[in-house]
């Protein structure tokens, strides 16, 4: 090989130390950071909310401003189980032996945001007691650390994320007044 | 420099800096993960109590037990430490390696609150699981030692114990002689407490200095129970209150007040739901009004189920308007021929439950669910009952409530006194007593010049005082909320100082989780000192219940039109009131139930293991099952619209649903149990207690014993009690006496009162009062007691005379 070559190699290398490897680790702990702040805000809605047994808007604005500080762009999706008193109720008739199980029906995301931003209403989504919440959070757009890495070798799929978090809980108190 | 020099010195500089970070953001991932961790442990063990608080209430008949809520706390505490403990992966290790990170775990209750906390508390010695005694075998005594107590040298005895010669139930001869040449026998058969220096002694004793002082331990406690409550002092409480006033009000979570104090020279115990005034403005059975009674008078008439009832209610809506007078009217109730009181229609609803739940053929199967029979007359009792439940609370309610318009309604927030009235432990005295109720008054660096001071006038008689926007709910809410913080900050602190190692603050609990606080029935525990990564934890969790027997909330009441209730058939649903979905037209009676009686029905049947329920309507899918629902609800502009709320809004119910709701909360409110409740509510007045010998010549001799009388109308009298003793008659043949009693010289009572002859054993007469007419607008300024159907001479002494006023 010709010592040209090597040069070029060597800058190459070089260039890829000096610059892509820092750079790079410096994207994923802008990641890190961002994921942390992600998990402390999801947390924190998820057991503020099943605290007071609402979503409020006040609190859902909150999570969105802290998941739009970290720069990117994120999915959004609350499910609260429904605990169904009815069920047990029902199997009751048949058999006199059996309590019925804690059975639960969800609602998702957008049932809950049609309660939350109907314009004669409250801002907020009441829960009962025994019920659960769970938030999950994804990031939508490529991070940076995303798209270096995709440069380099690439990812299988499409939706893999980089930031995510998840928090859910029973309900501890019936919301409403 | 060449280019590669240049990319060692970058590589030199960048790659320690993204390690450190690295390793700092990792360390900082771990800390909120672990305190994540904790809070949901946290929560989980705090709803974990709340529940077994639910649970253990729903079938409990609260007022039959005394103190049994104290128990269901101490049930509840013990839940929260064993899940907190399993959570954390210490379950083996017992509750006290929690303990130690739990300052606090606060109940708050209807009427008012137990704080659990860690105390220091005396040790005292055990054997084989029993309590040792002075005289067991295995206690010597070891000679005593003097101590101040208050003030004054005492002699206590200091003691020895070996477990080795110890034997269970069996005693020493020889330790009560060697007490006695000590001078201590008294100390004989009493507990024994540890010392610093590991001797015993039976009296908790301190002296400054001395090795031999009581040892204490920490140890958690539930904390005495504490009311709501303020302390009032001024003079002129209301328009007919004159003179000074000492009152202590204990608050609830809803209307219901308790009021305990002097208002001049009459002290007066008064309980009772707190509504606007004219809320009802025709009460009568059988066509007699019913508001000038006494509430208690009035409520045992109404409640005795035998007279035509029928009352006119017009409450103040949360529009401000009023919905121009609602009817509620009660016919006398027949079950098997028999006329019911309230107390036995509900024995029979009860016997009518079973029976509906019974299993006949032993298949596990109730038999009887659709038997119409028995479910309709269900239906007529239950709606019976529950009109009858709510007559006597707008009664009551109305009578109380105008006592309070008309003697506490020059009460301000500002004279509420520098201290907590009534509470039972030393320790809550405050070192600083103005900082308790600061928000009401506040003083200048002197401690006497008032800076500032709230003048609201409390008791407002055109205002819905269970209205959020009223003086009285405001007033309520920062009483309670300032006892609840001063008590809490006292607790936490008290457990710094002991553990004077680490310092423990009290979180700031946010004005959202206050408002759960004050409107429900709720759990709050603390948790502090645990390692958390980066730093230590410290965070509290709230559970809340709504489906409890010590509370009432008008949201979380459901309805079904009284022919559908507990049928079998699916059509037949429960509803909230404010559900489109809940049929009926102006004629319709609705019959109502709580939250509570669905959730915790299926417990019913213990003895038999049959899950049957009470309640067989279901739930609608619409409003009771999730309560997010479209409703008629005012927009911004106050104009009727389409939308959601949390509040039930009355005003654009439909008149029939309008009635329901007034008589479903009135009913609900009317069964709640109240842990300060006083059985009558009434003021007296002690007027004589001289013991002086009183002379009845001959037939209508009356003799005076009016004396201090605080002048108050005959109008509000309610009883007079007369106390004689050492009745004698110079005729030895009669055995018997009667006497009635004169009010004003000329005002005598329909009512006259036999008295044994002879006896000298004290005598008490009730002459019961109640005159309406004119002559009740007169004051009290004599009483007269008048022997009637005797001639011969009676002598006796006068021991005590009490008026008492309604
Ligand atoms: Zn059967
Ligand atoms: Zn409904």
């Amino acid at each position: 090989m010709s010592d040209t070559l090597i040069t070029v190699v060597a800058i190459l290398l070089g260039a890829i130390l000096m610059f892509v490897f820092p750079l790079m680790s410096v994207a994923e702990r802008s990641d890190d950071m961002s994921s942390l702040s992600v998990q402390t805000a999801v947390t924190e809605f998820v057991d503020n909310s099943r605290a007071v047994g609402k979503i409020t808007m006040a609190n859902y604005q909150e999570l969105v401003s802290t998941l739009n500080a970290t720069g990117n762009t994120y999915d959004i999706e609350i499910e609260v189980k429904v605990l169904d008193e009815n069920v047990g109720k029902k199997s009751a008739w048949t058999t006199g032996t059996v309590i019925g199980e804690n059975i639960y029906y969800s609602v998702y995301t957008s049932q809950i945001m049609e309660v939350l931003t109907d314009e004669n209403g409250t801002s907020s989504y009441n829960m009962a007691e025994g019920d659960i919440i769970s938030v999950s959070v994804k990031n939508t757009n490529k991070t940076m650390a995303q798209t270096i890495r995709g440069a380099f070798y690439s990812i299988s799929g499409n939706d893999t994320y980089q930031i995510s978090a998840q928090h859910s809980g029973i309900v501890t108190a019936t919301g409403s007044n | 420099m060449k280019i590669q020099s240049l990319a060692v010195i970058f590589a030199i500089i960048i790659l320690p800096i993204v390690i450190i970070l690295s390793y700092f953001i990792h360390a900082e991932v771990d800390t909120i993960a672990i305190q994540t961790g904790y809070d949901t442990k946290l929560i989980d063990s705090t709803h974990d109590a709340m529940a077994a608080l639910e649970i253990n209430t729903a079938n409990e008949d609260l007022s039959s037990v005394a103190d049994s809520l104290r128990s269901i706390i101490e049930a509840s505490t013990n839940v929260f430490f064993n899940t907190l403990a399993t959570n954390l992966g210490i379950s083996n290790a017992g509750n006290a390696s929690v303990d130690a990170y739990v300052p606090a775990v606060l109940y708050t209750l209807y009427d008012g609150y137990y704080i659990y906390s860690p105390t220091r508390v005396p040790e005292i010695l055990t054997a084989d699981d029993d309590v040792v005694y002075v005289g067991d075998k295995g206690v010597t005594c070891l000679g005593y030692t003097t101590y101040n107590a208050g003030g004054v040298e005492k002699r206590v005895g200091r003691y020895k114990f070996e477990s080795s010669a110890y034997v269970k139930g069996e005693k020493n001869d020889s330790t009560y002689g060697v007490l006695e040449g000590y001078g201590i026998s008294h100390e004989y058969g009493q507990m024994l407490y540890l010392n610093e220096d590991g001797t015993y002694s039976p009296q908790v004793h301190h002296t400054d200095g001395r090795t031999d002082n009581t040892k204490y331990k920490q140890s958690h406690i539930l904390k005495s129970y504490m009311p709501y409550s303020a302390r009032y002092q001024g003079t002129n409480a209301g328009t007919d209150a004159a003179g000074d006033y000492d009152l202590t009000i204990n608050y609830t979570l809803d209307n219901y007040l308790t009021i305990e104090g002097n208002i001049g020279a009459v002290y007066y115990s008064k309980t009772g739901y707190l509504i606007s005034s004219n809320t009802v403005t025709s009460a009568t059975a059988n066509g007699e009004d019913l508001l000038p009674y006494n509430e208690k008078t009035a409520e045992e008439m109404i409640l005795a189920g035998d007279k035509e009832l029928s009352i006119t209610i017009d409450p103040i809506m949360e529009n401000g308007d009023r919905p121009g007078g609602i009817e509620i009217t009660y016919s006398p109730m027949e079950y098997d021929g028999e006329v019911l009181s309230y107390s036995k229609a509900k024995e029979i609803l009860t016997k009518l439950y079973e029976k509906i739940n019974t299993d006949d053929d032993g298949d596990g199967i109730p038999d009887h669910t659709e038997d119409m029979a028995i479910i309709s007359e269900i239906q007529r009792l239950e709606l019976g009952v529950q009109q009858l439940g709510a007559i006597a609370y707008y009664v009551k309610a109305e009578i109380f409530s105008d006592w309070v318009y008309s003697n506490l309604n020059n009460i301000r927030a500002s004279n509420v006194a520098d201290d907590i009235a009534k509470l039972n432990e030393d320790y809550f005295e405050t070192e600083s007593k103005f900082d308790l109720f600061h928000s009401f008054k506040t003083f200048a660096d002197d401690g006497v010049t008032v800076d500032y001071e709230d003048t609201t006038l409390i008791f407002q008689s055109d205002v819905n005082p269970e209205l959020a926007d009223s003086a009285f709910y405001s007033h309520k809410v920062n009483v309670i909320r300032n006892n609840i913080q001063y008590n809490l900050n006292l607790a936490i602190s008290a457990y710094n100082e002991m553990l004077q190692t680490r310092n423990v603050q009290m979180p700031v609990i946010k004005d959202s989780e206050w408002e759960q606080i004050l409107t429900r029935v709720s759990v709050t525990s603390f948790m502090q000192g645990l390692q958390c990564g980066m730093k230590v934890y410290n965070n509290y969790a709230i559970a809340s219940s709504t489906n409890n027997e010590l509370t009432m909330l008008p949201t979380e009441m459901y309805y079904t039109v009284d022919n559908e209730f507990n049928t079998a058939n699916v059509e037949h649903e429960y509803h909230k009131i404010d559900c489109d979905n809940l049929p009926g037209d102006d004629g319709t009676n609705y019959i109502s139930f709580t939250s509570k009686d669905i959730k915790y029905d299926k417990i019913y049947d213990r003895s038999t293991r049959l899950y049957a329920y009470d309640h067989r309507n279901l739930g609608c899918y619409r409003c009771a099952i999730p309560s997010n629902y479209e409703k008629d609800v005012y927009d911004r502009n106050g104009n009727p619209a389409r939308g959601y709320s949390d509040d039930i809004i009355i005003s654009l119910l439909s008149p029939a649903k309008k009635k329901a709701y007034y008589v479903g909360t009135a009913n609900a409110k009317q069964a709640i149990y109240k842990t300060n409740a006083i059985t009558d509510s009434n003021g007296f007045e002690v007027i004589n207690q001289d013991e002086s010998t009183l002379e009845f010549l001959n037939r209508d001799s009356v003799q005076d014993l009016s004396a201090n009388l605080s002048a108050r109308p005959i109008k509000e009298v309610r009883e007079v009690e007369v106390t004689l003793s050492n009745l004698k008659c110079d005729n030895a043949s009669e055995a018997t006496v009667n006497f009635t009693l004169i009010l004003n010289g000329s005002i005598e009572t329909d009512y006259s009162m036999v008295l044994n002859l002879e006896q000298a054993t004290p005598q008490t007469m009730v002459f019961p009062i109640h005159i309406t007419d004119d002559r009740g607008e007169q004051t009290v300024n004599r009483i007269g007691l008048k022997k009637i159907d005797l001639e011969d001479r009676v002598t006796c002494r006068k021991l005590n005379v009490r008026i008492v006023y309604e």
